[in-house]
């Protein structure tokens, strides 16, 4: 249930951006998830169509782009995707890492029609 | 006409928990963030705690429910400051609800604020709270596959306790294979075995609790 929040603030944010640019609403836009935030992506655009109204984004899609895992080995410095939660580089063996990717959601881009 | 942006959209809760973080430092109080599933012994942790005694670091608690007072009840028997939120069905707490939660503590007279994070093992863990210090709680009765199942919260978790270890003989959890997974995600995160009926580990866990407040006090 946590994708309620996180389209309450995406709206939120959006709506300031539109302020900024002088725009009443938006067309598009881009939406890159971390794997690793455990967002179900049904939920998410469900949720959105049920509070999108009267907002900036009523007429606007969502391009979701779901980013998967990649570790970075600290001891062979290998970057890898893990293919299942236990995260083991498969160079040298070794468990865990840093996380270089897959934890974020961020807000890539917005589209504005022209007219 | 396309705009770039780039920006993370729990901006909003982001920047909200720096607020929380700088009223702490004002006050020099270290903070905690304790999130588990529901049932695992969050709150008898703390109590425990609180009976064993911290030996000068003053405690105050932030409780998180979706409903009812019972939690902020139990703590508040043991003379410490505490303030319930209830979320009305919110499945986490967010920064905005602890900054409003402040206002309602003796900021100046506690060392070590324990939040208790509603009780999920997911919607919690991507909502910073301002606190120094996460620590994920599993009973063994919830079985071994948890860090396999929810690892951003084991990735995030600066200790990792291991609770109700007196029921291992009756319960076929896989100490083993827990730890396999836990430190698959974060290799040297501590794993702190504790029953709180029956005394083990509570030492370490107050005594981690306490390295927590004297950390903030050195820095």
């Amino acid at each position: 249930m946590h994708e309620l929040s996180i389209i309450t603030s995406l709206i939120e944010q959006v709506g300031q951006i539109c302020k900024e640019q002088g725009k009443d609403c938006v067309s598009k836009i881009d939406l890159r998830i971390g794997f690793l935030e455990h967002i179900n992506t049904e939920t998410f655009l469900f949720m959105f169509e049920q509070i999108k109204e009267g907002t900036c984004m009523e007429q606007a899609k969502i391009n979701l782009i779901i980013e998967p895992i990649k570790i970075h080995c600290r001891k062979c410095l290998n970057v890898y995707e893990p293919e299942d939660s236990i995260w083991i580089c498969p160079h040298c063996n070794e468990l865990g890492g840093e996380i270089m990717q897959g934890t974020e959601i961020i807000l890539e881009s917005i589209y504005f029609d022209d007219n | 006409m396309k705009v770039d942006v780039v920006q993370k959209v729990l901006k909003a809760n982001d920047d909200i928990a720096k607020l929380v973080r700088a009223r702490f430092d004002e006050y020099g109080i270290s903070c905690i963030n304790m999130i588990s599933a529901p049932g695992s012994g969050k709150t008898t942790l703390i109590e425990t705690a609180l009976k064993q005694g911290l030996s000068g670091v003053r405690i105050g608690v932030i409780e998180g429910d979706p409903e009812t007072t019972r939690d902020a009840e139990r703590i508040a028997k043991y003379d410490v400051p505490v303030v319930q939120i209830n979320t009305a069905g919110g499945c986490h707490l967010e920064s905005q609800l602890v900054l409003q939660a402040l206002d309602k503590l003796p900021l100046d007279a506690i060392d070590l604020l324990i939040i208790e994070n509603v009780g999920n093992l997911v919607c919690p863990v991507g909502f910073d709270l301002g606190e120094k210090s996460r620590v994920a709680v599993v009973s063994v009765t919830e079985g071994q596959d948890k860090p396999f199942k929810y690892p951003r919260l084991f990735q995030t978790a600066n200790i990792v306790i291991l609770n109700k270890v007196d029921l291992l003989p009756y319960v076929p959890f896989d100490v083993e294979e827990f730890k396999q997974g836990v430190h698959g995600i974060q290799p040297d995160v501590p794993i702190l075995h504790v029953s709180c009926t029956q005394g083990d580990g509570v030492e370490q866990w107050v005594n981690w609790l306490k390295g927590q407040a004297d950390k903030q006090t050195n820095e």
